[in-house]
């Protein structure tokens, strides 16, 4: 694969705000622009959401859906689509969210079709002018909270910002 | 129009319609025999085709105006309610060349439907013909940028699919012009060759004609951010559409 560097002007693709995105990974190694993939790869790998938040004076938010199937059936019930919803609270220019919230409501099947129900990495733009430091390197606990509330809070522990 | 067919009805009630007729039952047949799903591609089309099945936009040349052409041929196609869609990358009739078929390839990527299709006695256009064509003052090949261009359609197939998923239950478009979804912009009536969203998430900026050195693109009001800037300060990934929408000049393909 050549060097990115190398490669011609690339058109200009934005984010709607508000708007979640479901990308392949957009800087596999190798090539910070694209990855040398095929239909194979892509369903045997976990799915990155991409997000640019619109904000608000108390928070910022986004919202999207991604639906996964075999591509065969056409059973309706046999897809997993996927609603999410992402906030994070706007505090002044330059000053870190105290809370991210990613809610995830799942309908269909349910159960694992191929990698891509699993998620790989949510990537935020514009993460500078969200307060979202990169330069300090600042850790986050990070923890799942299930809707149904049998089930308990579970923590993953702590997560750093990673450019 | 008032011949009459052999079952009695009107001319004028069945003209144009055997093609999507044609459609409707291939697709019914598949789904309801064969359990199957069905990519049809159809030349012949009328109002409600779309919902069986997908169409190119016929034969094209491989110029730069045709290209440009394209962008408003797909855009109209999904207005129509025929989502996938697409026109002959490269070209059809006549010979294309390296530079040409490179920078459609480029804006194919992002056509609903894209497949490169050419006339018989043309110069070969496969991507594997570029191989040996450099993009000046590089290293790179034309093969190169084409390659890269398919990567970034799987890049979003994701989203692709799952946009189609919707608009298959739902109705509606995906490559579409801006007024779509900011009609009260004056500035998204313009340009509607440069400027195309994707689904209601993506908003595409291309030069889809001649090659020009920068060239002034539509940014409704609102922040967008280039989804391949990796490289540099975050701020210059990064461009805020002020009251109203604007105007903002970009680098764009092969300015050289």
């Amino acid at each position: 694969m050549q060097n990115a560097t190398d490669l011609a002007k690339h058109p200009y693709v934005a984010p709607s705000e508000k708007e979640n995105t479901d990308f392949e990974n957009l800087e596999a190694a190798g090539d910070a622009y694209v990855a040398q993939m095929t239909t194979i790869y892509l369903q045997a790998n976990q799915t990155d959401f991409h997000i640019l938040p619109s904000c608000n004076a108390t928070k910022c938010t986004a919202s999207g859906a991604f639906i996964n199937d075999d591509g065969v059936t056409l059973d309706l019930t046999q897809r997993n689509t996927y609603a999410f919803t992402y906030e994070h609270d706007a505090l002044a220019a330059g000053v870190s969210p105290v809370s991210m919230t990613v809610t995830i409501k799942t309908t269909g099947l349910k159960a694992m079709i191929n990698a891509n129900d699993l998620l790989n990495k949510i990537e935020i733009y514009d993460a500078t002018a969200f307060g979202m430091d990169l330069a300090t390197g600042a850790t986050y606990s990070v923890a799942v909270n299930f809707v149904d509330t049998k089930k308990t809070a579970q923590s993953l522990g702590d997560a750093k910002w990673s450019d | 129009m008032d011949a009459v067919h052999a079952d009695g009805t009107l001319e004028l009630d069945a003209h144009s319609l055997y093609g999507t007729m044609e459609v409707h039952n291939t697709h019914n047949w598949f789904k309801d025999t064969q359990k199957q799903r069905t990519m049809i591609i159809s030349r012949s089309s009328y109002a409600g085709m779309g919902k069986y099945g997908s169409r190119w936009l016929g034969d094209n040349f491989s110029s730069d105006a045709y290209m440009a052409y394209s962008v408003t041929g797909v855009m109209g196609n999904n207005i129509a309610g025929i989502t996938l869609a697409g026109s002959d990358i490269c070209g059809f009739i006549g010979n294309t060349n390296a530079d040409l078929c490179a920078r459609w390839y480029t804006l194919g990527a992002y056509y609903p439907f894209s497949r490169n299709h050419n006339a018989w006695n043309n110069a070969p256009q496969e991507p594997w013909e570029f191989a040996k064509d450099i993009v000046p003052n590089t290293s790179t090949t034309m093969l190169d940028v084409i390659q890269s261009a398919m990567y970034r359609k799987l890049h979003m197939i994701r989203y692709l699919y799952t946009q189609m998923s919707i608009i298959q239950q739902e109705g509606g478009s995906y490559f579409r012009p801006l007024f779509y979804d900011f009609p009260n912009e004056e500035g998204a009536y313009e340009g509607q060759e440069l400027n195309v969203m994707l689904g209601p998430s993506l908003k595409l900026a291309i030069l889809s004609g001649e090659r020009a050195d920068t060239t002034d693109f539509w940014f409704p009001e609102g922040r967008w951010c280039d989804v391949y800037c990796r490289a540099g300060a975050e701020a210059d990934c990064c461009i805020t559409g002020t009251t109203g929408g604007m105007k903002k000049s970009l680098q764009t393909l092969f300015p050289w």
